[in-house]
């Protein structure tokens, strides 16, 4: 392959950090205009390298020119793109969106202590690292250097959360903080031991020298928890809904969107491609059983809420649960591919999805003033742009065709019945029920008809447009299964079954 | 073939965009164009119908299976005719009754339109329902009429109960659907397709498909209201009126039946499941005959009478049988006539008196006579009064149950008794009887009047032109029995069994309306003890309960981040120790020799360990940021007596900050606070200690254990050490850093880029609103500024020395920054702000740290231009360095002066926000709370 082709690997994590820093440079002006730019530049280069993996295969890029073990590389494969893929797509909806979240909120006074003009500029820089962080993950082919990334992700985050000047968002911005430093100090603790014990950092190196013994145990041990903390895995998630419900929504929908996938794919990641799917079949079961906890847990939380930004948060506890529940299905056997696609492919919609709630929700509180569930009667009339796009969301999340989320969920319900696990099946329907039921706590005063006067502040179109589009896009996302499941079987883990399983 | 199918499916979706579309429009054109739309697909179904029906059957999704598979069977073919004839019905008797509800609600007309597309989209879903052959395609129209059913009865939302009783309906039928997915994935997976005629052939009794079998039955007796899950449908009565009247008689409850006769090509394999359908039945029977019989309001007397009448269908079904199948098609179609020209009487009824009590209402036959007639027609027929469709409804129902055995034959006349005497209580309580004391009537419009007329002709001429409601329901019969149903409704001249039943059943209805005061205590009693321990009790119970659960839950949810982050780090320490011991020990948890060259380093290791004991026992901030320091440069002591200069050199720089950082921070903090907090004794000291000394002890023996076990292989240590004079470096971690890994060191700096821009947001008003420092004087003396500006330039001098060398020596851009960075603050400290000793404002240090991490940036970025991989240096390993005095001239110090910049920019900022805060805090509070020091 001629080193064009796998010269675009390197922009998606250049480009968003040139942005970054001249954003700083040249002032918060023209920081909307940079960051919509990179953000189309990502989408192409997104795309270019889907196109070339799914012609050619797996990239591998040598930085500075040397060879895995002893340099980094970045690689390239279906899953990496998949991720990619959606953390471009999510991201250029909430790039969009945020353009129209700070120039309407110029006008406003008195909620938001004066620096709003400020703020923007922050949120322009913070979110630019934070995109070159997560690009960097997906690819970056180094234990060591991921670690780097999640570092720059969760310092970045932390940033976007405390952008919000509240004493609650404040608070919960050091929270987030304080856990995501404690996850990333776990997964570094645990690249040390693997270091010492095969004296590697090199992912595919790592992958074959592996052995289970004290230092990899702990190592995976350390891993997980660390990435299951920075995930917000039942019960680890106490961080996350005052995190997700503080924090301005644009940045609401950047973290449940897509830093918490993140973190995930790195645990994949290195539970497959290094630690040759767990080191056994305990740990995963017992991931898969906090995972179906988290579905029901999460669940039942968010029809309790009373607010709507913390119903989504709870909302988002319970789908990190389906994700989780792949680890107790994806293996060698027939159906591991179908278990570990359909936990990606979660991923995936959930991040649309959950993405588009959250610019929704922001678009409502931002004008109605407020977001206590009681009192959201007849926004439907108001803002029905919104409501829709939440109510589309909301389907998705129920994984009822033909969303992202049923083809997810066809995936998971069809492996664990095939693996004997039943009792996963009716959980994962079960979440769907209880989804039902939170997305209705909204939509249920939302819809009604009662006399309403105009909202306090009319929205922008931009900020209901933009999530309505995103929540459209997840809507009809099975209908992509085929291409996309097509993507997610070159260089996947499961290979072997993939060559058994085709007719 | 494909028209005949598609086209009655395709109108009737569309009806429901259309009146939408038409309705926002001009709100008057929804309520035409949605008849219009009904009458269209009504009449396309039947062309359908008698063109030979029609089947359509695409791949979906073919990776699983998943088929667009519609047929217009006979069963299709009458439930989609009751879908769009009485939706056509419904909506003429809704264009006038919804502007008067509207108008008494006092709402805007405009809420119409909502009105017209949720009837209408019931409509295209149940026509959908009837004519999906595939469970899952079944699954997303019967989803799809739970969300319209949702919105119908919810409809007057600004009412409280009504939203209840929508979120009760959708609640009972929503999570039994998912019980009706269960039951087809778990045949998918034992047969490996949804289709239902394909798993008709494919089934085998057993405990799957009786256990199958009852998940589907379920969700359909659910929906069709059956006890124990009736509760639902009378509270669903809070709908406007011809709502409730669809509901009852074609959408709704109907879909229930209708996928139980879908399904029962399965169901009818296993006699268990046969068995359970009767039982469901003849309960449902009972409840609602019984409770029918005590109800007051109109519309709760008819919602009983429904659940007792599809139990008379759910029972036919259990019954088997040709008679069993067909006659439950056929009990369908009588039912639907019947119950909604009833509902919609009792709507014109309410409209025109303003009252729903059979208590209040009479001799209503004087004011409204063709209203009278008509419902009676209506009445006779659910009845099953002779020359009536209705007659052989229960014909059917006799032959079967008489087929089954004489107890059945006895439940059938009693309830078909009940059937007459409730009937009886409804229209002669409303339209008999003196109007003296009982609510006054005025005229009703003659839309409210003309759709119950209708559908009361129509089922009388059924009971005297049998024919095409026979044939209809014979072909939906052979449907769901999956052989000929011949049905044979006619009149005949010899004394049948089942026209004894039937004047059994007459004679003892007369008898329950006669003997009202005899047993009407007992059925009151019965209907008291459903309120007390019924179902419905249950399920409020029940939700009452998660509430609670879920509440207490809660409570457990939002405790202090301490006990959050005891729930993080115990199970860590768990599961390594797990690990630790779980795994083979062989080779590791060895001691090493001891050399004596190594007894300087081990006493070196000895302070670092002293110095973090006394951390726990040093109450005083300043003293614990000064043993925590002795601590770090103790290690780095270490690092040099290991030969890493480089690692020493930035340890010791890194410690002289942070203990910098500490006491700024301190200074932050007002100082009575700082002493009255290490006044304080500590807590639980006992526990501190013992929870401490475990988790040392167990962090040494998992990192003992881990270390004492090196790689077996050559590592990539090795190979850096053998590389670094290729890369024209002679100092291995620079080499490192800057070529070998230099995506971690961009990342780093990165970091450190956030981090700086976070902490000016967290603690400064952000960067840009910073304010230019105010004069304050430095409290240092006349040497301390001396030695200062002494310092001050020689710092600068180092620190570019220990850049641009740094390649090739000890030293790097990190160290060099840092040094900086420390000779302008000690400028600052000796000069004050005020005599030129001003560090540069927050937003300069800002520019200076991104324009350095631009140019580490643009040096990391620039072989792309050169056709080389990123962070590529020049010149390239091997080739001969180009030099400039005694400098090697390397694109690697490049970047390195990217980071030293970053990093003097970084250390500068963070200061100056650190600075300008204590001012604020300063000028805030009054200088007081800090000068006693």
């Amino acid at each position: 392959m001629g080193l064009i082709g796998s010269n675009w690997l390197v922009v998606p994590i250049v480009l968003p950090l040139a942005t970054a820093t001249l954003a700083m440079l040249v002032g918060r002006r023209s920081a909307p205009y940079l960051g919509l730019l990179t953000a189309s530049g990502i989408l192409l280069s997104v795309a270019a390298i889907g196109l070339t993996v799914l012609e050619e295969g797996t990239i591998r890029y040598q930085l500075g020119g040397w060879e895995a073990p002893l340099g980094i590389n970045l690689y390239a494969d279906g899953l990496a793109v998949f991720m990619l893929l959606m953390t471009a797509i999510v991201g250029a909806a909430v790039s969009a969106y945020a353009v129209g979240y700070f120039t309407s909120r110029q006008d406003e006074s008195g909620r938001v202590a004066g620096d709003s003009g400020d703020r923007s500029g922050s949120f322009w820089v913070l979110w630019m690292f934070l995109w070159a962080s997560l690009n960097g993950l997906f690819l970056s082919a180094d234990a060591f250097n991921l670690y780097v990334t999640l570092e720059i992700m969760g310092l970045s985050a932390a940033g976007l959360v405390t952008l919000e000047r509240r004493q609650s968002a404040l608070s919960s911005g050091m929270r987030y903080l304080f856990v995501t430093l404690l996850g990333s100090l776990a997964y570094l603790m645990g690249v040390a031991l693997l270091y010492g014990a095969l004296g590697a950092l090199d992912l595919a190196t790592l992958g074959e020298l592996m052995y289970p013994g004290a230092a990899t145990w702990s190592a995976l041990a350390l891993i997980t928890l660390g990435m299951a903390l920075k995930t917000g895995l039942f019960p680890l998630h106490f961080w996350m809904p005052a995190a997700y419900s503080n924090a301005i929504s644009p940045a609401s929908a950047l973290l449940a969107g897509l830093v918490g996938k993140a973190s995930f794919y790195l645990l994949l990641r290195l539970w497959f491609d290094v630690f040759d799917g767990g080191l056994g079949p305990g740990p995963g079961q017992v991931l898969g059983l906090l995972g179906a906890a988290a579905i029901v847990w999460g669940a039942v939380m968010a029809v309790r809420q009373r607010r709507l930004k913390r119903l989504l948060a709870y909302s988002s506890v319970s789908q990190i649960g389906y994700l989780f529940v792949l680890f107790s299905l994806a293996t060698t056997a027939s159906w591991g591919f179908d278990a570990w696609s359909g936990g990606v492919y979660h991923a995936f919609s959930h991040a649309c999805a959950k993405a588009a709630m959250f610019m929704s929700a922001g678009a409502i509180v931002r004008s109605v003033g407020h977001d206590d569930l009681d009192r959201m009667q007849g926004v439907g009339q108001q803002m029905p742009l919104a409501v829709a796009g939440f109510a589309l969301g909301g389907v998705t999340l129920m994984g009822l065709p033909p969303t992202g989320g049923f083809t997810a969920k066809w995936l998971l319900v069809s492996a664990s019945l095939e693996s004997g696990q039943w009792w996963i099946a009716v959980v994962l329907l079960a979440g769907g029920v209880l989804a039902a039921l939170y997305v209705l706590r909204f939509l249920n005063p939302a819809l009604i008809q009662v006399k309403v006067g105009p909202v306090a502040r009319p929205a922008t179109q931009n900020l209901e447009v933009t999530a309505f589009v995103l929540a459209f896009g997840s809507f009809f996302l099975a209908l992509l299964s085929a291409p996309l499941l097509a993507l997610l079987r070159i260089g996947t883990p499961f290979a072997s079954v993939l060559l058994v399983g085709t007719p | 073939m494909t028209l005949t199918v598609l086209l009655p499916l395709a109108l009737a979706l569309l009806a429901a965009p259309a009146a939408l579309l038409a309705g926002t429009l001009r709100t008057a054109y929804a309520a035409p164009v949605g008849t219009v739309f009904a009458a269209l697909a009504a009449l396309a179904t039947l062309w359908g119908y008698l063109s030979g029906g029609g089947i359509v059957d695409i791949a979906w999704t073919p990776t699983w299976g998943l088929r667009f598979a519609v047929e217009l069977d006979g069963l299709a073919t009458l439930y989609a005719l009751l879908a769009t004839g009485i939706g056509f019905a419904v909506l003429v008797y809704s264009s006038r009754y919804v502007p008067l509800h509207l108008d008494h609600e006092a709402r805007p007309a405009s809420d119409a339109v909502r009105f017209y597309f949720f009837v209408l989209l019931f409509m295209g879903s149940m026509v959908g329902l009837a004519m999906a052959q595939d469970l899952i395609l079944l699954f997303v129209f019967w989803d799809l009429t739970a969300i319209a059913s949702y919105y119908l009865i919810g409809y007057d939302g600004h009412k409280e109960g009504s939203r209840a009783s929508a979120l009760m309906a959708l609640l009972i039928t929503g999570i039994t659907a998912v019980l009706l997915l269960i039951g087809a994935l778990f045949l998918y997976a034992a047969h490996g397709t949804f289709s239902i005629p394909e798993l008709a052939g494919l089934v085998e009794p057993g405990p799957l498909l009786t256990g199958c079998g009852l998940l589907i039955a379920v969700a359909g007796l659910a929906k069709s209201a059956q006890a124990p899950f009736h509760f639902w449908l009378p509270r669903a009565m809070a709908a406007p009126t011809p709502v409730s009247a669809y509901l009852h008689s074609a959408a709704m409850v109907a879909a229930g039946v209708l996928l139980i006769g879908r399904v029962y090509p399965l169901l009818q394999q296993s006699e268990v499941l046969l068995d359970i359908l009767l039982v469901f039945g003849v309960a449902s029977m009972a409840v609602g005959g019984v409770l029918a019989l005590t109800r007051n309001v109109l519309k709760q007397l008819l919602a009983y009478s429904t659940i007792a009448q599809y139990g008379f269908v759910v029972a036919m079904y259990g019954l088997g049988g040709p008679y069993g199948a067909g006659g439950a098609a056929f009990y369908v179609i009588t039912h639907a006539l019947a119950k909604s020209a009833l509902f919609l009487t009792a709507g014109a009824v309410t409209e025109a008196t303003g009252e729903d009590r059979l208590s209040k209402l009479g001799g209503l036959r004087k004011p409204l006579p063709l209203l009278a007639v008509a419902s009676g027609a209506a009445a006779a027929t659910l009845t099953s009064l002779p020359l009536t469709l209705g007659f052989f409804a229960d014909e059917f129902f006799f032959a079967a149950a008489l087929e089954r055995g004489p107890l059945f034959a006895a439940f059938a006349v009693a309830f078909a008794a009940t059937t007459l005497a409730y009937t009886w209580r409804f229209w002669s309580g409303v339209f008999l009887g003196g109007a003296d004391g009982k609510a006054e009537a005025h005229s009703v419009p003659a839309l409210l009047v003309a759709p119950v007329a209708a559908l009361g002709g129509i089922a009388l001429l059924g009971g005297i032109f049998t024919g095409p409601f026979e044939s209809l329901a014979e072909a939906a019969g052979e449907v769901s029995f999956q052989a000929p149903t011949p049905l044979g409704a006619s009149y005949r001249l010899e004394v049948l069994p089942e026209y004894l039943m039937a004047l059994g059943a007459y004679a003892l209805g007369v008898g329950l309306i006669l003997s009202r005061p005899v047993w009407s205590w007992a059925a009151l009693g019965f209907s008291r003890l459903g309120a007390l321990a019924g179902p419905e009790r249950l399920y409020v119970l029940t939700v009452h309960g998660l509430n609670v659960l879920s509440g207490s839950l809660h409570q457990l949810e939002i405790r202090n981040l301490r006990g959050r982050v005891t729930s993080v780090l115990l199970p860590t320490a768990v599961i390594v120790g797990a690990a630790v011991l779980a795994t083979p020990a062989t080779g590791a948890y060895q001691v090493g020799e001891l050399r004596a060259e190594e007894v300087p380093l081990m006493m070196v290791l000895v302070g670092v360990a002293a110095a973090s004991l006394a951390t726990a026992f040093t109450r005083r901030h300043v003293t614990l940021a000064l043993v925590f320091s002795s601590a770090g440069f103790a290690l780095a002591v270490a690092y040099a007596f290991y030969g890493a200069p480089d690692v020493t050199l930035v340890a010791v720089l890194v410690e002289v900050v942070l203990a910098l950082l500490y006491f700024a921070t301190m200074k932050l903090i007002p100082y009575r606070t700082l002493r009255r907090q290490a006044a304080q004794p500590l807590l639980r000291p006992n526990r501190k200690i013992f929870v401490s000394a475990v988790a040392g002890i167990f962090a040494f023996v998992v990192v003992w254990g881990a270390l004492s076990q090196p790689p077996a292989g050559q590592t990539v240590a090795e190979e850096y050490v053998r590389l670094t004079p290729e890369v024209h470096a002679e100092d291995v971690v620079t080499a490192i850093l800057a070529d070998f890994r230099g995506l971690d060191t961009l990342g780093e700096i990165t970091v450190v880029a956030v981090v700086l821009l976070g902490v000016s947001t967290l603690l400064g008003r952000g960067i840009t609103a910073a304010k230019a420092p105010s004069s304050a004087d430095s409290v240092a003396g006349v040497a301390t500024r001396a030695v200062a500006r002494l310092l001050y330039l020689p710092t600068l001098i180092v620190a570019v020395a220990i850049l641009v060398k740094g390649y090739t020596q000890t030293g790097d851009g990190f160290s060099a920054g840092v040094v900086a960075a420390l000779g302008l603050m000690l400028r600052r400290l000796a000069l004050g702000r005020g005599k030129t000793g001003g560090l540069p404002s927050a937003r300069g240090a800002a520019t200076i740290a991104f324009a350095g991490l631009l140019l580490a940036l643009s040096v990391a970025a620039a072989p792309l231009f050169l056709g080389d991989a990123v962070l590529t240096h020049y010149p390239s390993p091997g080739s001969e360095p180009i030099y400039l005095g005694t400098l090697e001239l390397i694109t690697a110090v490049l970047f390195d002066v990217g980071i030293f910049f970053l990093v003097l920019g970084f250390s500068i900022g963070v200061v100056s926000v650190f600075a300008h805060t204590i001012a604020d805090e300063e000028e805030y509070a009054g200088p007081q709370g800090y000068r006693k020091r």
